[in-house]
């Protein structure tokens, strides 16, 4: 399969070229989404997470195309406009959500397989250790490029991974315990 | 009781639960949207462009070709002197003024000129 020149696809979709613009979301759209889960879960906005990606990636295409073209890696970029817009949709709705009791119960969609119920693992962790771990295994980012995107130390981005991954294993090695590793945290199994 | 998984283990977990074909599909309609809206936009603007070059152009040679044309030049008028010159080149002025005087007379213009020429 020919290697896509992932910069070319972001000139093109700001150029109006649909099967780019499709072609980006879909290669994106996966990662950036569970990224923004794992942000927004800490509000209980993570079915908020198409939107906040929808939003980033509209911000995107607006971009001048001599801008993008300057762009040098365009995972952890998208990343870091994905996050930037999360934290906006929270600051936004943090109002409405500390009046919520409950958050929406999500449609039975009958039972979650194993890697879903992963996910919500890694979205049930604090929301600084879940973004590190999603921007490693979603967004395929090193540890350098994860610190650039969180503007944090590479030694904090490395400590913060080896806390979640050491609170992973030992919900792993509890299937039956519920997935609650912070207070209020709403997924339960 | 099942044993802690390793860490490598938990991150190929990660890994296969991260992985896009994995993941839940989203149909990403209101981005899709606005990049078609982007496209119409961008079309519409290169057409406009398209469109006002030509328009520029046209006007362009339209406007040479008006300021380089020669004016229309009026009929050679013939010398009052000039024998020759009258019937020869069609009725001038001067002619139609001349018959106005002496067809009231009854005399005929070739005539005059006839004595003229003598």
């Amino acid at each position: 399969m020919k290697a896509i020149d992932e910069r070319k696809l972001l000139v093109r979709t700001a150029r109006g070229h649909g099967p780019s613009a499709r072609l980006l979301w879909e290669l994106y759209a996966p990662r950036l989404i569970g990224f923004a889960r794992s942000l927004l879960a800490s509000q209980g906005a993570q079915e908020h997470a198409e939107d906040v990606v929808q939003i980033a990636l509209c911000k995107v295409i607006e971009v001048p195309t001599h801008r993008l073209r300057k762009v040098e890696a365009v995972g952890p970029w998208l990343f870091t406009i994905v996050r930037t817009s999360a934290l906006n949709h929270m600051r936004g709705e943090r109002r409405e959500m500390k009046r919520r009791v409950h958050a929406a119960p999500a449609k039975d969609m009958g039972p979650p397989s194993s890697f879903e119920l992963l996910r919500r693992a890694v979205e049930a962790l604090p929301s600084d250790e879940a973004e590190v771990v999603t921007l490693r295994h979603a967004g395929g980012l090193t540890f350098d490029q994860v610190s650039e995107v969180l503007a944090i130390p590479r030694s904090t981005a490395a400590s913060r991974y080896s806390r979640a991954i050491e609170r992973l294993r030992e919900s792993l090695a509890e299937p039956e315990a519920p997935l609650k590793f912070v207070e209020g945290t709403r997924y339960a199994k | 009781m099942p044993s802690k998984p390793t860490q490598d283990e938990v991150g190929r977990l990660l890994d296969g639960a991260y992985d896009s074909s994995r993941m839940p599909t989203h149909a990403g309609v209101e981005f899709l949207a606005e990049a078609h809206a982007r496209a119409v936009t961008l079309w519409l603007i290169r057409l406009a462009v398209v469109v006002g070059i030509a328009a520029a152009v046209g006007l362009a040679v339209v406007g040479y070709k008006l300021a380089t044309a020669s004016p229309a030049l009026p009929d050679a008028l013939p010398a009052h002197d000039d024998p020759g010159a009258g019937p020869r080149n069609g009725a001038t002025g001067s002619d139609r003024m001349r018959d106005a005087i002496l067809e009231p007379l009854g005399i005929e213009r070739g005539l005059l000129v006839g004595v003229r020429s003598r």
